[in-house]
């Protein structure tokens, strides 16, 4: 009897275990495709804005840097059309745009067990609950890609060497995908995904 | 012996039930608990065995999911590393192939490449001194690197034979570049750790591709060790390969470092390049572009005010569009219940956008079928020529018939396959419905064509077919939404800056009007743009001693071609007079310049000579030229020489016609020694005005040797007399004296070249050579009237006489038009409806103005980069003096308001007669001889404006640069060759 229980037991907490192992490996699976649909859909961008740029303006004497992140009015993914405006942004579950997003910047629809997209409330597709992918960008030293530098460092001509403009460094961008479980406190990392966009 | 074992007690049945009934069984149990624990436990195991794998599974994906990024981290830095390597390779031979390719690479050029030049590189502190190749040049930039890892034994960039076993018929087997593994994440001594990549690049044995190959890294996993790997960890790796291709080309249907101007009715398709920067300029603007709409009439103008004051604030992508679906640019959306069309209706064209064309298709289509009918003249023989006009004023009068057939004729290749061309049966170069052919057909049965498309059927020689591109809208009389209207079907790419701009001019979008519909995924403008995407052309970017063009003009000479045409000797034509010319109308006529014999400034014959202003029929002229006049000739591969100044009217000019003048015009006064002006005789006569002196000068001018013509105005120090010089104010900031060939020269019209070609055909090319500075009134073109340019004669095909020769076709087909630092005029200030020029390839000029009627597919190449303070823009002094932004581009029409001092605009034009004006004829030639603000003399004749013409600039990805124009290569990126493997 003893054993018998033990043994259901044992079954109970096994199955358990592969469950939770079986769902991380499905996290860490949608989390791969979440972070490559943000590095798919940002793969062809400038590093900063075509027409405002990124530069050092000189505001009441002091330099400031002007042209980092969103430009005003840029309120949709559509909008987005360089690298540095997809810093410090997270699309779905507690970020500041909508999603998670694919590649072409539509939101992600939750599935049923069909394959169906779930719908919500007016008939509009439900986005995939509880996930979220979030992107930093740093500007990078130009020749050691493991060092981050200052958004407003630049390298002074010297010689035949015309200097480095405060936009003409490398980027890194890291895309981190969360997940966040219904019964759980806090999102938790499932995933993130790093590439250097290099400066030209 | 052998004991046997007891027999078992036996039972008695009372026995037996008793012990069932206490349900002893003592071996079932134990089998049962066997059975079960084995069972559990095999259970337990296997779930903890899937569960392991399940994670090993997910965590092996993940890290290769990082390798692979890091592999595909490594083929971007490649690439950009490849591109920066090439862009320090400026060469003069227009195309890479193999050869050439191989020898870029290897560093193993030789003089018959041509010139090849290296820059210093703009990435980095260059200590590596200058590599020979682009192999050496890809190694340098990655020894710059830090944080890089051994891996494979590769501790520093090296150039080595391929490995052993490379496929010799794939693969160049020397000059691979291998380079150490750099590393994303800090790396501790000994310990590696994160991601990294390693990039090997292999050239091909096509000698003009690189096949880069990246391997990507995970240090923080690694697979078992195995006897191969003698006990070293192997990581998890993902290689990838893609190769790239060395090519020179240009990007942009214009590349310009002077202003450019868009004027109405131009339309571009390709990217617009404006690399001018002297913003802070009067006129200033890098870029200004006109709507193709403003103006038409009054009532449309209101209309469309609202779009362009609603694009002010609401434009966020600057594509002077409004987006119908997005939260800010659609509430925007003017409503247009005035025309008819409330809320999102007012998207005519269905395309998702509001621009200006919607507009105009609103206030035009009267029956609301989404389609406005031409004028009967534009839609005669098209499907639609039944329709009733609507694109008229009252009365039926035409608005802008040009307007209306540059929109109806655009991307004539609408299906996209290749097939465009006409059989043109009136030869006037122009495809006209129900006369000409097109060649893209399809044969059609008519009872299944759908009833709307019924009339877009011909039926010849018993067959019923289509043009495919009419069916999409091309010339079929009506303008709609099949026309996919845009004002710039590319990019607009300028090199200052926003803030740059913004800080000089103030909001400029409200100066750069029209829809620009750029390549999906792409900005519609884009600033701050580096010299790697847009070139810094200037007066040094040609080196024309290559011109396989030049070498090309290479028939009789000048002087033997006019006497052919005239049937005398070259000796004859010193003794020839007007009165030699035969009295037909189509006989070719000569009209000579007497030399100056008596050191006068002027021809001997100037009181009969033409003469001319410059530029010609500017209402803002400033020189007058006497010329030598040709009629009806016809030139085959000729050089006309410096100092002809000739007009050239209704000649033909066949393969290469090389205009040759002196380079070395670097004196500052070039420009303005020989210039004349209208004395009280009403004939052009030096300005300043000359007398002879005899006397001496302070010091010895070498080659200046009295007799000479002094200036009553100085220009140089010769032109002070000996006595006067030490009491002049100034004379030691004047120049000394121009000497040319050991003589003092007062006068460079005769080591320049400014000539005019009107109503001229030519079959082939125009070259010059390159001077070295811009004279925009010494060095110039202008081709004025019906001109046109085509490579096949239009009547006489397969004449040889009318053609070019077979062996320069490949040359003549790179570029119609090669005029570096020549200011080029197409079309007047008042071209006639029968221009028609189609240029070609590379089009190279200065300076280049287009005027009427123009179609150029290629790239407009233009040198001229004007500087304060460098010539021409200075003084006598050498003080610096003029407005770079006047010395612009002009594509279309404009006024000095915009900058354009010599031209007027035609919406300023007064109306005579319900017509337009440019001015008023006083002899009879049909051009304006008084500007339209004149009070016109008895006899008279109002000139009308002969309209905006159209002009589209088409850039031709695939065109051939002509040797002699220096860029820096470029790399193409294969996508298609992009290739995974886990080794």
């Amino acid at each position: 009897m003893i054993i018998i229980m033990v043994g259901v037991l044992a079954m109970v907490e096994a199955q358990g275990v592969f469950i939770r192992s079986n769902g991380w490996s499905s996290h860490e699976a949608t989390g791969t495709y979440l972070a490559g649909e943000i590095r798919e859909r940002m793969r062809t961008l400038p590093r900063h804005d075509p027409v405002t740029g990124l530069a050092l303006v000189s505001v009441n004497g002091t330099p400031t840097l002007q042209g980092l992140g969103r430009e005003p009015n840029e309120v949709t993914v559509a909008d987005f059309d360089d690298v540095d405006d997809y810093g410090g942004i997270t699309f779905g579950l507690g970020g500041n745009f909508d999603g998670p997003i694919d590649a072409f910047g539509r939101i992600i629809p939750m599935t049923d067990a069909n394959g169906q997209p779930m719908l919500g409330p007016g008939g509009v597709p439900l986005p995939l609950q509880g996930w979220s992918q979030t992107v930093l960008v740093q500007k990078m030293s130009p020749f050691n890609y493991s060092v981050v530098a200052n958004w407003t460092d630049t390298q002074a001509p010297s010689g035949a060497f015309p200097g480095r403009e405060v936009d003409q460094y490398p980027l890194r961008v890291t895309v981190s995908v969360f997940y966040q479980d219904p019964l759980a406190a806090t999102p938790e990392m499932v995933t993130s995904m790093s590439w250097i966009v290099p400066a030209e | 012996m052998v004991t046997r074992a007891p027999a078992p007690r036996r039972l008695s049945p009372k026995q037996r039930r008793a012990r069932a009934a206490a349900g002893v069984r003592r071996g079932v149990v134990s089998v049962l608990s066997m059975m079960f624990l084995i069972l559990f436990g095999s259970l337990a195991a296997a779930m903890a065995i899937t569960s392991r794998s399940n994670i090993i599974t997910a965590a092996t994906h993940q890290h290769v999911s990082r390798s692979l990024g890091a592999a595909e981290t490594g083929l971007e830095i490649a690439r950009a590393r490849l591109t920066e390597a090439a862009t320090r390779f400026v060469v003069a031979k227009g195309v890479v192939d193999s050869g050439f390719g191989q020898r870029l690479w290897r560093g193993t050029t030789n003089p018959s490449d041509g010139q090849v030049s290296v820059q210093p590189p703009t990435s980095y502190v260059n200590s590596q001194g200058t590599p020979s190749g682009l192999a050496e040049a890809v190694a340098q930039i990655h020894a710059m690197d830090n944080n890089t890892v051994v891996v494979a034994g590769i501790s520093a960039p090296t150039i080595a034979p391929a490995p052993s076993g490379a496929d010799p018929a794939v693969y160049d087997l020397t000059h691979w570049v291998r380079t150490p593994a750099v590393a994303l994440n800090p790396q501790q001594a000994g310990v590696k750790s994160g991601t990294a990549f390693q990039i090997d690049y292999a050239p091909l044995a096509s000698g003009t591709d690189i096949r880069v190959i990246v391997t990507g890294y995970d240090f923080d996993y690694t697979t078992r060790t195995t006897a191969a790997s003698a006990g070293t960890p192997t990581y998890v790796t993902r290689r990838i390969m893609q190769d790239f291709t060395i090519v020179k080309r240009v990007n942009s249907a214009i590349v310009s470092p002077s202003k450019v101007m868009i004027g109405k009715n131009v339309l571009v398709e390709g990217d617009l390049g404006a690399a001018y920067t002297d913003v802070a300029q009067q006129y200033g603007d890098p870029v200004i572009m006109r709507s193709d709409f403003w103006g038409l009439e009054t009532g449309l103008n209101t209309q469309l005010t609202r779009l362009f004051d609603a694009l002010r604030d609401n434009d966020i992508d600057d594509d002077n569009r409004l987006r119908l679906g997005h939260p800010i640019e659609g509430a925007a959306v003017p409503d247009f219940s005035n025309l008819g069309y409330p809320g999102t209706s007012s998207d005519v064209t269905a395309d998702g956008y509001l621009d200006e064309f919607d507009i105009f298709m609103m206030y035009y289509d009267q029956n609301r079928d989404g389609k406005v009918a031409l004028s009967s003249p534009l839609s005669a023989g098209t499907p639609n020529a039944a329709l009733s006009p609507e694109f008229v004023a009252s009365g039926g009068l035409v608005i802008d018939d040009d307007l209306a057939l540059l929109l109806d004729s655009a991307n004539p290749d609408r299906n996209r396959n290749g097939i465009y061309s006409f059989t043109d049966a009136n030869g006037n170069g122009v495809f006209d419905p129900g006369i000409d052919t097109l060649a893209d057909t399809e044969e059609v049965d008519p009872s299944g064509v759908p009833a709307h498309l019924q009339t877009y059927i011909i039926t010849a020689g018993g067959t019923s077919y289509v043009y495919r591109d009419q069916v999409l809208g091309f010339r079929d009389g009506v303008l709609d939404r099949r026309d996919s209207y845009a004002k710039v079907r590319g990019r607009i790419i300028i090199r200052v800056s926003d803030s740059t701009w913004t800080a000089a001019q103030g909001t400029w979008m409200n100066r750069v009007r029209g829809s620009i519909q750029a390549p999906t995924g792409s900005s519609s403008l884009q600033l701050n743009t580096p010299t790697s995407q847009l070139p810094d052309l200037d007066m040094h970017s040609f080196d024309t001693t290559e011109t396989a063009l030049q070498n090309a003009a290479n028939g009789q000479t000048f002087a033997q071609q006019v006497a052919t045409s005239l049937g005398v000797s070259v000796a004859q034509l010193a003794t020839w007079t007007p009165a030699n010319n035969p009295p037909e109308p189509a006989a070719p006529k000569y009209f000579p310049l007497a030399p100056d014999a008596d050191n006068d400034g002027l021809p001997d014959n100037w009181e009969t000579a033409h003469f001319e202003k410059m530029p010609f029929s500017s209402p803002n002229y400033y020189d007058f030229y006497y010329r030598p006049v040709y009629e009806n000739m016809v030139f085959k591969n000729v050089q006309i020489p410096e100092g002809n100044n000739g007009l050239f009217r209704s000649c033909t000019f066949v393969g290469v016609t090389f205009i040759r003048s002196r380079t070395g015009n670097t004196h500052p006064n070039w420009g303005l020694y020989g210039k004349m002006m209208l004395d009280n005789t009403n004939r052009p006569k030096p300005f300043p005005s000359r007398f002879v002196y005899t006397g001496s000068f302070p010091p010895d001018f070498p080659g200046v040797t009295p007799p000479v013509m002094m200036a009553t105005t100085p220009l140089d120090k010769a032109d002070i007399p000996a006595d006067e010089a030490p009491i002049t104010q100034g004379y030691d900031t004047l120049p000394d004296p121009l000497v040319i060939d050991g003589a003092r020269v007062v006068d460079t019209k005769r080591f320049s070249n400014n000539i005019r070609f009107h109503d001229c055909l030519f079959v082939g090319s125009t070259v010059t050579e390159n001077p070295i500075t811009y004279t925009q009134t010494r060095n110039k073109v202008q081709f004025t009237g019906g001109t046109r340019f085509t490579t096949k004669h239009p009547t006489e095909p397969d004449n040889p006489n009318l053609n070019p020769s077979p062996e320069h076709l490949p040359e003549i087909a790179k570029s119609s038009m090669m005029l570096p630092n020549y200011s080029v005029d197409i079309g007047s200030y008042n071209s006639p409806p029968s221009q028609n020029v189609k240029l070609k390839g590379a089009i190279v000029a200065g300076v280049l103005d287009i005027r009427g009627n123009a179609d150029l597919e290629g790239s407009l190449l233009l040198t001229f980069k004007p500087v304060l303070g460098e010539a021409p823009l200075l003084d006598v002094m050498g003080v610096p003096a003029g407005n770079p932004a006047m010395f612009n581009s002009t594509i279309g029409y404009f006024g000095p308001e915009d900058g354009d001092d010599e031209a007027l605009d035609p919406d300023t034009l007064p109306v005579v007669n319900g017509v337009r004006i440019v001015g008023w004829d006083t002899d009879g030639d049909g051009i304006a001889d008084l500007g339209p603000g004149a009070s016109p003399p008895a006899g008279a004749v109002a000139v009308p404006f002969h309209g905006f013409g159209r002009i589209t600039l088409r850039f031709d990805p695939t065109m051939k640069l002509p040797d002699g124009i220096l860029l820096p290569l470029q790399i193409d990126s294969r996508r298609e060759t992009y290739k995974e493997a886990s080794q």
